[in-house]
């Protein structure tokens, strides 16, 4: 699976004919435009640039692919309850031992002490994609403290990083419970698709229910919790995850008609947030109307959820997935003046930058990039157009050139995703 | 005659000297055959072409060699005199660089008589557009409900949500949108596309993206905005916004 974008080179290789200075107005990125004069004082000249996905994966769409109902957590499989058990487990190359002096997680780069437990209470799971290890454990008995380890490098949606054998996230709580009997067991700890870990109790100073998620790709903390009122007997929870994993829904049952009416809300793995439930991009409430609770993702779009509310009756609302998929595709237009070499010696002008949605494999578009700082030109009528194409994330497909840093390097016309063109600038 | 004169810089962007070879080519004729459209044109009588160091020289050698320091540059010129014509005509040449036997780059340039003129735009129409129609831009708070009264105006600094009502001509499938620019104005956006799924004849659906203004510019500026739809080409919409005057920034397609 390879990234890739390419701006067509010219031959020579400074007459591109994929980049177009034109005052042409093209309805459609599909159309090419035509060259037009450009003056100094030309205020209605775009300069338009053919971009090629020449790769292997579309560019700019929703990654999530996956559709249907979205499930129910994965509990923890691995408990014990005393100090004296030990247990030793290991997937891809990393071992889990649990221990009556300490617990341990050891691999390839992976040197995690959990220390020893007091009550010998911990339970433990690794995530359904292998990425990560949580592991939680009790000093007391109704106190809970859990880590979750990286077992490979992540970055975070902020962009920042969690090195392998790292603590992503943590977070801790205390559920109700007198004795051991009582006290949490790894039913109350789960794996919410691979992104986030889910922790339910009943709480322990008074009526509610305790929730929290742990989520390894959110922003530090990473964590979310709530306290949420307690029906007994006529509300209860479910707990559903989205296709992708990237949302964690809270869908309240409703067990009998004289229960109190309670919202849906989900929260989302990437920022540990609640995300507000969104119709047509407007903000939306979901109650619940009974006890058959349901979500399922039909589309990658506006209103392409179904909520089964309980009752049989359903509504729909936007994917939260993929309703709106950031980033895309920049193309960025700078000149210099003419010379042989694109080098940057007699100094970068920037011309504009603009964006293309999406670029799928094989295809091409031209974008239509403003200029933002006129055409000035120095007394010199001959300039070189230098285009580069990258995607937003900056990583997927890097930028190449940053022509405004200080003391820019040449232009690396080489590359498949940049070009160059001459033009004239006349008086 | 009339005589060109092309000033060429010729960089050196390594820190070794480097021997360069200059060479002046005439442009073959499809390369010129790319100019404004309805520029037609015939070939423009070449008298003699040079290369020369001297920015007052009237004529120069067909191959150049020079010395260039490291991280140096030098300037040439290329100067071609070509012979009288009664009809608009034009010829370019192609000054070559060449390093380590290697052509690395060049410059073309254009010698035109009379000089090119002008260009008027043109609409490219496309095949089979997109029946969306933007029917409102306008900003507001950044997270606040994507309503017209909701709208609020744009002053330099703000950081806005710039939101696009857009309304389905007829049943869309797959309907998209994204902001392809913000004109001329220098705003920055948060670059994402909107999958608005399959749209009703006369729906009204609201994009939106994040957009930071400068600290300083005003005026009105023409957004660009590109929706999709099966069985249709991508399709350009314009649409004006304002930042300055704390009024709303109404704008039409």
């Amino acid at each position: 699976m390879a990234a890739k974008l390419r701006i067509q080179d010219g031959n020579p290789i400074w007459l591109s004919a994929s980049i177009v200075p034109s005052k042409d107005l093209v309805v459609s990125p599909n159309s090419s435009p035509t060259l037009a004069t450009v003056k100094v004082g030309s205020a209605d000249v775009f300069v338009y640039v053919k971009v090629e996905n020449t790769g292997t994966v579309d560019l700019g769409g929703c990654t999530c692919t996956a559709t249907g109902a979205w499930t129910a957590p994965t509990a923890f499989a691995n408990f014990l309850g005393n100090t004296t058990a030990t247990q030793t487990q290991t997937q891809a190359g990393v071992t889990f031992s649990a221990a009556p002096i300490n617990d341990s997680l050891s691999g390839a780069g992976i040197n995690v002490s959990f220390g020893s437990v007091a009550t010998g209470r911990r339970a433990w799971a690794w995530s359904p994609d292998g990425r990560y290890f949580a592991y939680v454990a009790s000093p007391n008995g109704s106190d809970w403290s859990l880590t979750v380890v990286a077992l490979q490098p992540i970055t975070r949606s902020n962009g920042t990083t969690v090195a392998k054998g790292q603590t992503a996230v943590s977070g801790n709580g205390i559920f109700a419970g007198m004795n051991a009997a009582s006290w949490w067991n790894n039913g109350n700890f789960s794996w919410a698709g691979s992104h986030a870990v889910l922790a339910h109790g009943i709480y322990a100073g008074g009526p509610g229910l305790s929730l929290a998620l742990m989520c390894p790709e959110a922003p530090s903390p990473g964590s979310w919790g709530d306290l949420m009122p307690s029906f007994p007997g006529q509300v209860d929870w479910a707990f559903l995850v989205s296709p992708c994993g990237t949302m964690v829904a809270f869908a309240p049952k409703r067990l009998n008609a004289t229960a109190p009416p309670q919202d849906f809300f989900q929260v989302s793995t990437a920022k540990a947030t609640t995300t507000t439930f969104r119709k047509n991009n407007a903000s939306t409430s979901v109650s619940s109307t009974g006890a058959n609770v349901s979500i399922t993702t039909t589309a990658h779009a506006a209103n392409g959820v179904t909520i089964g509310t309980g009752n049989g009756t359903t509504t729909t609302v936007d994917d939260p997935e993929c309703t709106v998929v950031g980033g895309g595709i920049t193309v960025r237009v700078d000149r210099v003046k003419a010379s042989t070499l694109p080098t940057a010696n007699l100094g970068v002008l920037a011309v504009g930058t603009a964006t293309l949605g999406i670029l799928k494999v094989g295809a091409s578009a031209w974008v239509q990039v403003p200029n933002q700082n006129g055409w000035a030109n120095q007394s010199e009528t001959h300039w070189c157009l230098l285009a580069q194409a990258y995607t937003a994330d900056g990583t997927t497909v890097p930028r190449a050139w940053n022509g405004q840093a200080a003391s820019p390097p040449a232009f690396p016309v080489a590359l498949e995703n940049c070009a160059q063109r001459n033009i004239q600038i006349n008086p | 005659m009339a005589m060109h004169r092309f000033k060429v810089n010729v960089p050196n962007p390594t820190d070794r000297a480097a021997v360069v070879q200059l060479r002046l080519e005439p442009g073959k004729l499809t390369g010129l055959a790319e100019f404004p459209r309805g520029d037609k044109r015939g070939p423009l009588k070449v008298v003699a072409a040079g290369l020369a160091l001297d920015p007052c020289a009237e004529s120069g050698r067909a191959e150049l060699k020079l010395r260039i320091g490291a991280r140096d540059s030098v300037d040439v010129y290329a100067i071609v005199t070509t012979a009288a014509s009664s009809r608009p005509a034009a010829t370019g040449f192609h000054v070559i660089d060449r390093r380590g036997g290697k052509d690395v780059g060049g410059v073309f340039v254009v010698c035109a008589e009379p000089t090119l003129a002008d260009t008027v735009a043109s609409v490219v129409p496309a095949r089979r557009p997109c029946p969306a129609e933007l029917v409102d831009l306008f900003a507001v708070a950044p997270g606040a409900e994507p309503l017209p009264t909701n709208a609020v105006a744009v002053a330099p600094g703000d950081a806005v949500d710039l939101v696009a009502l857009v309304r389905a001509g007829q049943a869309l499938k797959d309907m998209q949108i994204y902001l392809e620019h913000l004109g001329a104005g220098n705003a920055e956006f948060t670059a994402a596309t909107w999958n608005l799924g399959h749209i009703p004849k006369g729906t009204v659906v609201p994009a939106r993206w994040a957009l930071q203004t400068s600290g300083w510019q005003t005026g009105v500026f023409r957004a660009s905005l590109v929706a999709m739809a099966g069985g249709f080409d991508p399709t350009r919409l314009g649409g004006d916004y304002a930042i300055g005057p704390r009024k709303r920034v109404a704008a039409r397609r």
